[in-house]
């Protein structure tokens, strides 16, 4: 089993519904069981319109290889949405699939560590929740990472906030 | 000569589920002593899945194979000089045909979007060899080789993806093509039948010729 980390996010509609059925879509694929999920985040979108992101992070332990795991987020972004009319568009459910063990990879389809996680609080600070002690393969670990960023406000939804 | 000509480095024969494709591709590589790349569908994990429930899992079964197929490609493009020929068993543009008969509209826009990403990357065959056979004789080969994962594929699912082949290759131009009508001949069994297909694919000149038996 490798151990996986999946960025989640989502602003049209009702975003933390969305994230929630995301994190249990995450549990339900084959070969793989959803090791931990961080509470839900909310961010003003970097660049893209439209209303705040709903973030979380989930850890995965799954048999499944990068490429099948790629393969499932797309299925699974496809089934909460409409595919993206153009990029950045706002959209129903985003997964991003931001480490896949140790891998290091810069297949263009599946670039691994996410080419985008290091600079951006919303999948840093959920991330850092489930696993603090993490580090990238470049050795940064995710907790300092996040402190880093201060600067960019991610709020953690309370848990009780009924969607 | 050698048995089949140095310019065509990497061979594909293609065809429809049932046309006998991974059956040539084997016997031309033995004979030819080149590599084959074969689909490996039982490597996909979603595909058990995809035929109990056809319509959930459509789209992460026809995204691993976009992807697999894209992976195995890739090999083709490392320079080795002792490499020689390559025989393959599938075309990269053949996965839309697939994706079209399975996916709803909104996951073919999804999964055109990665194929369009994709297809750059995709070397183009020096040659392709198409077998072209008659919907009842793929249907009773599926059948008759048994394969477990074939066994749930209908016959209506059958009939439109060769209705799908034909109408691809009737446009297809991207490499040298070679047409057989596959009904008509046995090339696993039959030394005759495969020697024609040999001497056939050692005349190739032009960019689409025709392999026939008055049946």
């Amino acid at each position: 089993m490798i151990r996986a980390y999946v960025g989640l996010g989502a602003n049209l509609g009702d975003a933390r519904a969305a994230v929630r059925a995301g994190l249990a879509a995450l549990g339900a694929l084959p070969q793989t069981r959803l090791a931990a999920a961080s509470s839900l985040y909310t961010s003003a979108p970097v660049d893209a319109d439209g209303p705040d992101f709903v973030n979380a992070a989930a850890a995965l332990d799954t048999a499944l290889d990068a490429r099948a795991l790629l393969a499932a987020l797309l299925a699974i972004e496809a089934r909460h949405g409409r595919a993206r009319p153009y990029r950045n568009a706002p959209r129903t459910l985003d997964l991003d699939l931001l480490l896949f063990g140790d891998t290091v990879s810069d297949d263009p389809l599946l670039t691994l560590p996410h080419p985008r996680m290091a600079g951006r609080a919303f999948v840093l600070v959920p991330l850092a929740e489930i696993a603090p002690g993490l580090a990238l393969p470049g050795g940064a670990r995710v907790a300092t990472l996040a402190a880093a960023l201060a600067g960019q406000t991610v709020i953690r939804l309370p848990e009780e906030s009924a969607p | 000569m050698s048995v089949l000509p140095e310019k065509f480095h990497h061979i594909v024969v293609e065809g429809p589920i049932g046309a006998g494709k991974t059956s040539l591709a084997r016997r031309l590589a033995a004979a030819a002593g080149a590599a084959l790349m074969l689909e490996a569908p039982e490597e996909n994990p979603f595909l058990a899945r995809f035929y109990r429930d056809m319509s959930r899992y459509a789209l992460p079964t026809q995204l691993f194979f976009l992807f697999q197929r894209i992976h195995q490609l890739a090999d083709l493009k490392q320079p080795d000089l002792f490499k020689g020929i390559t025989v393959g068993d599938f075309l990269f543009e053949k996965d839309p045909l697939f994706a079209r008969l399975t996916l709803g509209d909104d996951e073919l826009a999804l999964y055109e979007q990665m194929y369009r990403h994709l297809k750059p990357q995709a070397p183009v065959p020096d040659l392709v060899i198409y077998l072209q056979a008659e919907p009842a004789t793929l249907i009773e080969r599926v059948r008759r080789r048994g394969h477990a994962h074939e066994q749930p594929i209908s016959e209506a699912y059958l009939l439109r993806l060769a209705e799908r082949y034909t109408r691809f290759f009737h446009h297809y131009d991207a490499a040298p093509l070679l047409i057989v009508n596959a009904d008509h001949f046995n090339f696993v069994d039959s030394d005759e039948d495969f020697g024609l297909l040999l001497r056939q694919v050692r005349a190739m000149r032009g960019r689409r010729e025709y392999l026939n038996r008055a049946g």
